[in-house]
């Protein structure tokens, strides 16, 4: 009976601690590759000012894809933004960036596809014309997205993401 | 006439009744052949005297181990059918010792984490007030990232009154490679 008990304690002591560095181990791992997606939207002129923007956050992983659907009156845009972490604190960026735009004149309603690999620093921006880059000659808007993605951020001064 | 060995032993011995010593003792004065043997049998006395017992202990105790075994009627018990005696006291502060170090681990792995919390993503326009994350705890986290697809997804919503056309291809740019307004 009371080396039952004594093998009883020793069990529910070896997993209680097993558990707890198991958890400690993939706390410390996350915390350490632990990725903030930083995107502002902003609606451009033709001059370039920004008319209307948009900021948020989200906290993804190495290799978890953020999807950011942008939706208009006439437009949809959905950027897929995929970050990989490299050994040298590079991260690759593989963008993926699809938009429906209808036009005003018809009824039809155009898509357009892209991808493209891109290596950045962390904090470093890209940014992504989903219509295009604006110019000066034309009475229009455009959309741009400045995408921004830092490893291992401060949580606690994370703007856009609320508790 | 000489006394045989056994006489003269025995006188030797302080065995004899003392009518017969007394006659041992006449003859031994007379007798050098005698009186010999009786030194003789001083001098082995004096030589065992100075003879020292072994220590037959290791034996003693090989003998002893052998005669418990052949007579003991247990069989060989294996460890898990072992007996162990242990005070209560022992097994009380192993127990409550083992607990202890258990929850003290458990408790500092997992006190990081703290309380439970789900980031949620909330678009901030500018003009609006920033909301600043305060997730101190790798748990919220944890459970924001399990509260999500494997894709996270954001939606904005561009304003109303707003129509957009097709300027060209879409494009990413590295923040080296682009400066707005030109």
């Amino acid at each position: 009976m009371r080396k039952n008990l004594i093998i009883f304690l020793l069990l529910v002591q070896s997993v209680v601690s097993v558990s707890g560095l198991e958890l400690q181990n993939a706390l410390s791992y996350l915390k350490d590759n632990i990725l903030l997606l930083h995107v502002t939207t902003n609606v451009l002129d033709s001059t370039g000012k920004n008319i209307w923007t948009t900021e948020l956050s989200k906290i993804t992983i190495n290799g978890r894809s953020v999807k950011i659907k942008i939706s208009g009156l006439n437009v949809l845009v959905i950027a897929d933004i995929t970050p990989y972490l490299h050994e040298n604190n590079t991260i690759l960026l593989v963008s993926q960036g699809e938009v429906w735009i209808g036009s005003s004149s018809s009824d039809t309603v155009r898509h357009y596809a892209t991808i493209k690999s891109i290596p950045v620093n962390s904090g470093e921006r890209v940014f992504f014309f989903p219509l295009g880059i604006i110019k000066a000659s034309l009475e229009t808007y455009t959309i741009e997205l400045e995408i921004q993605v830092v490893q291992n951020p401060d949580l606690n001064t994370i703007t856009g993401v609320s508790k | 006439m000489c006394f045989d060995d056994t006489i003269l032993s025995a006188y030797f011995d302080d065995e004899l009744e003392e009518t017969w010593k007394k006659k041992v003792e006449e003859h031994l004065s007379s007798c050098p052949l005698c009186s010999a043997k009786v030194a003789s049998f001083r001098n082995v006395r004096s030589i065992l005297r100075t003879y020292k017992t072994p220590d037959y202990t290791f034996q003693k105790e090989v003998v002893l181990e052998r005669i418990h075994h052949s007579i003991s009627s247990e069989k060989e018990l294996g460890f898990w059918y072992r007996k162990i005696y242990l005070s209560k006291t022992a097994v009380a502060v192993a127990a409550v010792s083992l607990v202890l170090v258990g929850l003290s681990l458990f408790f500092f792995s997992t006190r990081r984490t703290g309380p439970a919390a789900v980031a949620e993503v909330v678009p901030v326009i500018t003009s609006s007030k920033t909301d600043v994350l305060t997730a101190d705890s790798m748990n919220s986290v944890i459970r924001y990232l399990n509260s999500q697809d494997k894709t996270v997804e954001i939606t904005i919503d561009l304003p109303l009154g707003h129509t957009f056309q097709y300027l060209g291809e879409p494009q990413f740019l590295k923040e080296a490679d682009y400066v707005r307004g030109r």
